[in-house]
């Protein structure tokens, strides 16, 4: 959990990811062959495979988190915000934010705001008592987040956030610190903007043009209080992706990683998420297009301040990653 | 099941036979019982099957129409509009197949109505006159071949078993107790008179529309006691799927014998108590339950100075759609049960 | 008819959208024979070709999509019910006991099951099913349908049943897009034995009906010089707007769009109007609803109409179309081809 709490600690806000990219950088650099950033701020590590034919493998996971931006801030010193991604606003009210200066602030819906949750009825109070004050340590455009954490609850749950997606570049982290031997080229790209439209992934896909794609990313589950019925369940192991709202996955590349699994003893269930989009769709059809699916952890109460995941499916995601980078996808047959 | 009352059913299921327009089905139901029963139909228009026999005078009731539309209009470019004869679901009526037609003449149609990519609010069920069916008529006078006005519409499709013995198709929920009073009276024509009772098997018409000829029946025949066959809906999958489905008859777990339906009380009958006992005896798989439907033959218990019933009901996924799913064992059962209450 | 057959032969391979991949070789063993070479073409596309003869000839890419709508089970419940949710736009008007096809291992048969309509309530009768109301029926248990690989992600199609109706009609599921793959053929076959100076492709592209993945990236493989797509287009009915759709049995549209080339448009009208095979204009104007709608952004924008073959009740297992717009529809095709690929039209650019 140690290389996961301290991806989650770092200030990351779509379009603010810099922070987050030097600290992977640092992490996963002694393990690759180059390192580089685009123009988008995709951070692209590049292992050269080991096999004869190496074929192009681009494994995705976004560094940003949903966030606020400050538009306006009123005479009384309040500030007001738009909302930078999917804010759960029943989460979100009465929570605790930090700005990236590290200036900490509570986030308050206005009083008469019923049950119209959008992000003009919310204010962040930053304890300031006039518009001076608060200028002082708070500008237009700077971005703020609620404060991220992480607990244990009992057994192997972890509770807190941004889970999403951090957990997917640590898994990404410690595959390329883990695996022996990369057969395939592989890119590791630690993505930007996935939270406003899967933005960074798309140049990143453009560039690398993979044939073979993964995304790493939280997905939902069917067991939680009154959740939507859904196959996945947590603590049951790496979901491989089936299909989410926004792709279709390679029914070829599905049942591959599923049989990996199998093979390698590696917990791993099948996923649909009804509700949501990721990266995949962004590597699935970049160019002509490549065989691609997502590896998820799955996840309770996403976007909320308390996400909740179980360490092994953390740790099942990150042995099948590591064994999907030491097998030779030019010679799977899928 | 054998391979001739599974024949029978097939073929009585697959019959034209709209409420309002069951005359090819009592048709072949006379064609069934040729030679084992004298046939006779009333008014109405119900088929009555005598089997002359000894001791209680039995009636046993069952609808042979099955959900169906009446044509209202036929617009210029042959395309015919149809209202509901009983309470069929709107929400089953675009993209299925139908058959449009009379006694005499048939064709084929299919269920229509604005094209998905044009409705507007695509969560709202359809009423019936924003439905029509489409003959492939290129004018009126093409579709006026085969149907007019105050003729009728039913929906169509094959028959076919699904694994683990359960077998789909249109009107199974009606027709298969026609098929098992058939059976049941091929039965019991084996025995000698003197081991039956008097049995009169009613075959009503406009069971679907609460008009049920059983009424009629009872009031003509004054029996002493009746069984009806009916359907219960089967709903074991209705309810939240992540925080549990509701309880349910099932199909495959035996006939319901109703202790209630909608307008009347089975429960209070010593002749449902005699049911029971007797398929206990015969060790006849039974559910007792409260059938949510109501059987307009019910109210046949209140004609003159009353009438002791009973129902056996099969359990029934999908009544009343081209796709009612019934289980063979259930019929099975109640054909067991009924012979041996004749 | 050729063509026909050949319509029977495709529909009778499930090509679900987001599954192309497990129909694919059937649909390359169906078509092959009628082209120089077939691959592998985007995300789960095919790319056939006939070549011209000619060196880096110019080449003119016909679309069709080949995937269908349908479900995914979800979920497998303790009783063997399964749980689904769409692919694609599926048409909750059709989810009340309605036949479909699961696609495990082997087909399996089923039924969907709703709530009973006179046991609905008055609020629940007024509404649709969702998906989330319905549960597969096929009489089989739990363990029994995973020994037939049923699992969460495995496809389930409409039944796949066709008739005739009427005089030249013919209905059934699926029509869309495959009955456009059958015109295209029926246009190749009015093309053969004549010269062309352009390679003539076909891409029967995948997830038309979901995310729209296998035009795009088909399109980047084949690098086509111009594209026609041919897709089925709303057929007037009643309850319909005749502003919104094209008529039945008048011939194949096409379609007048801002995302639609001018001069490809116009061309085609006018090569229908010179050889005397009926047209109609479909007024798309701001989206044709088809992969045509991404073409302006592909690889710097691609020159691109849009030909219909009038359909009606698209999206239900009853789809109905008229043989002769079929037929028509391929004629179409070949003429523009013929005009403008062909060695004479090469002196006309």
């Amino acid at each position: 959990m140690k290389i996961l709490k301290e991806l989650m600690l770092v200030h990351s806000v779509s379009g603010r990811e810099k922070a987050v990219a030097d600290k992977i950088e640092k992490m996963v650099t002694p393990y690759v062959d180059s390192v580089r950033r685009d123009a988008m701020g995709n951070l692209i590590c590049f292992k050269k495979g080991t096999a004869e034919h190496p074929k192009k493998l681009m494994l995705a996971g976004h560094m940003d988190e949903i966030g606020f931006i400050v538009t306006s801030i009123d005479d009384k010193g309040y500030i007001h915000v738009s909302s930078i991604g999917g804010i759960h606003y029943v989460s979100a009210a009465f929570s605790s934010v930090r700005f990236e200066n590290g200036v900490m602030g509570v986030i308050v819906p206005e009083a008469d705001f019923g049950n119209n949750f959008s992000s003009d009825r919310f204010v962040i109070d930053i304890g300031a008592i006039g518009k001076k004050e608060t200028e002082k340590k708070v500008h237009v455009g700077d971005f703020a987040a609620t404060v991220s954490h992480v607990e244990r609850l009992s057994g192997n749950f972890y509770s807190g956030r941004p889970f999403d997606d951090r957990i997917g570049c640590a898994i990404m982290v410690r595959a390329a610190m883990e695996a022996q031997d990369c057969k395939n080229d592989t890119y590791f790209v630690f993505t930007t903007q996935e939270e406003v439209g899967c933005r960074g992934s798309k140049t990143s896909a453009y560039a690398i043009m993979p044939d073979f794609s993964v995304a790493f990313d939280v997905t939902g589950s069917g067991d939680g209080p009154k959740s939507r019925p859904m196959a996945v369940r947590l603590g049951k192991g790496a979901a491989v992706k089936v299909k989410d709202s926004s792709v279709i996955c390679d029914g070829g590349f599905v049942e591959y990683l599923m049989e990996l699994a199998k093979k390698e003893n590696i917990p791993a269930q099948l996923e649909i998420l009804e509700g949501g989009g990721t990266d995949t769709c962004s590597m699935q059809t970049a160019g002509a297009g490549s065989r691609a699916t997502a590896i998820s952890v799955p996840t309770r109460y996403i976007h909320s301040n308390n996400e909740t995941i179980h360490k092994g499916d953390y740790d099942a995601c990150v042995a099948l990653t590591v064994k999907l980078l030491e097998k030779d996808l030019g010679k799977a047959e899928f | 099941m054998t391979e001739n009352f599974l024949n029978t059913l097939f073929s009585l299921s697959l019959t034209f036979g709209p409420t309002g327009c069951e005359k090819r089905v009592a048709e072949r139901i006379e064609e069934e019982l040729k030679g084992i029963c004298r046939c006779t139909y009333d008014r109405m228009g119900n088929l009555i099957c005598h089997l002359p026999g000894h001791g209680e005078k039995l009636m046993i009731a069952a609808g042979m129409d099955e959900m169906g539309f009446m044509i209202t209009d036929i617009d210029d470019k042959g395309y015919i509009r149809v209202a509901p004869t009983g309470s069929a679901d709107p929400a089953c009526f675009l993209g299925k197949e139908f058959t449009v037609g009379n006694e005499s003449t048939l064709t084929e149609g299919v269920g229509a109505g604005k094209v998905l990519h044009l409705v507007d609010r695509a969560g709202d069920s359809p009423t019936f006159d924003k439905l029509f069916i489409d003959v492939g008529a290129k004018t009126k006078e093409d579709a006026e071949k085969f149907a007019e006005k105050g003729d009728f519409a039913a929906y169509r499709g094959e028959l076919f078993e699904l694994p683990g013995d359960c077998v789909a198709g249109k009107a199974l929920e009606s027709r298969s107790g026609c098929a098992i009073v058939v059976e049941a009276l091929k039965e019991a024509a084996k025995r000698d008179e003197s081991e039956r009772k008097d049995l009169y098997a009613v075959f009503t018409v406009k069971e679907k529309a609460n008009m049920s000829g059983a009424v009629t029946a009872a009031y003509n025949l004054c029996p002493d006691n009746a069984i009806l066959l009916g359907f219960t809906p089967s709903m074991n999958f209705d309810g939240d799927s992540a925080n549990g489905r509701k309880r349910s008859v099932i199909p495959g777990e035996g006939v319901v014998l109703p202790l209630k339906d909608g307008s009347v009380l089975f429960y209070d009958s010593p002749f449902l108590t005699r049911a029971k006992e007797k398929a206990e005896e015969l060790e006849i798989p039974f559910v007792l339950w409260d059938s949510p439907v109501s059987l307009s033959a019910g109210r046949a218990h209140l004609v003159k100075e009353g009438l002791p019933m009973i129902e056996l009901s099969i359990p029934c996924y999908n009544p009343e759609t081209p796709l009612a799913v019934v289980h063979k064992k259930d019929i099975d059962s109640a054909l067991k049960l009924l012979t041996a209450l004749m | 008819m050729q063509e026909l057959k050949i319509l029977e032969e495709l529909r009778a391979i499930p090509t679900l959208t987001g599954f192309e991949n497990r129909g694919k070789k059937e649909i390359a063993r169906v078509l092959s024979p009628y082209f120089d070479d077939c691959r592998e073409a985007g995300v789960a596309g095919l790319l056939f070709t006939k070549n011209c003869g000619e060196k880096d000839a110019k080449k003119i890419l016909i679309d069709v999509h080949m995937d269908e709508i349908g479900w995914i089970v979800t979920d497998i419940e303790e009783n063997g019910m399964l749980t689904v949710s769409p692919l694609g736009g599926m048409d909750p008007r059709t989810f009340t006991a309605s036949r479909y096809t699961v696609h495990g291992t082997k087909d399996l048969t089923a039924v969907s099951l709703k709530k009973p309509f006179r046991l609905q309530s008055g609020a629940e009768a007024k509404k649709l099913p969702q998906a989330k109301d319905i549960v597969l029926f096929t009489g089989l248990k739990k363990e029994e349908l995973r020994s037939f690989g049923v699992k969460v992600g495995t496809p389930v199609s409409m039944e796949r049943r066709t008739g005739r109706m009427g005089d030249g009609q013919i209905f059934g599921a699926y029509m869309d897009d495959k009955s456009c793959a059958a015109a295209a053929l029926a246009a190749l076959e009015e093309l053969r034995g004549k010269e062309l100076s352009y390679d003539v492709c076909l891409l029967l592209s995948s997830q038309e009906e979901s995310f729209g993945a296998g035009f795009a990236t088909g399109v980047f493989d084949g690098a086509p010089d111009e594209i026609l797509v041919v897709d089925v287009d709303l057929g007037f009915t009643p309850e319909t707007e005749a502003s919104k759709t094209v008529k039945m049995g008048e011939g194949p549209s096409v379609a007048l769009s801002v995302q639609t080339d001018r001069r490809m448009t116009k061309e085609l009208l006018r090569v229908a109007k010179e050889r005397q095979i009926p047209v109609q204009a479909a007024m798309n104007v701001k989206s044709t609803g088809t992969n045509a709608s991404g073409a302006p952004f592909l690889m710097g924008g691609i020159p691109t109409a849009v030909i219909g073959l009038p359909l009606k009740y698209m999206h239900t297992p009853v789809e109905m179309f008229y043989e002769e717009d079929l037929r028509n529809t391929g004629k179409l095709i070949a003429a523009y081809i013929e005009e403008h690929c062909g060695r004479k039209g090469e002196s006309q650019r």
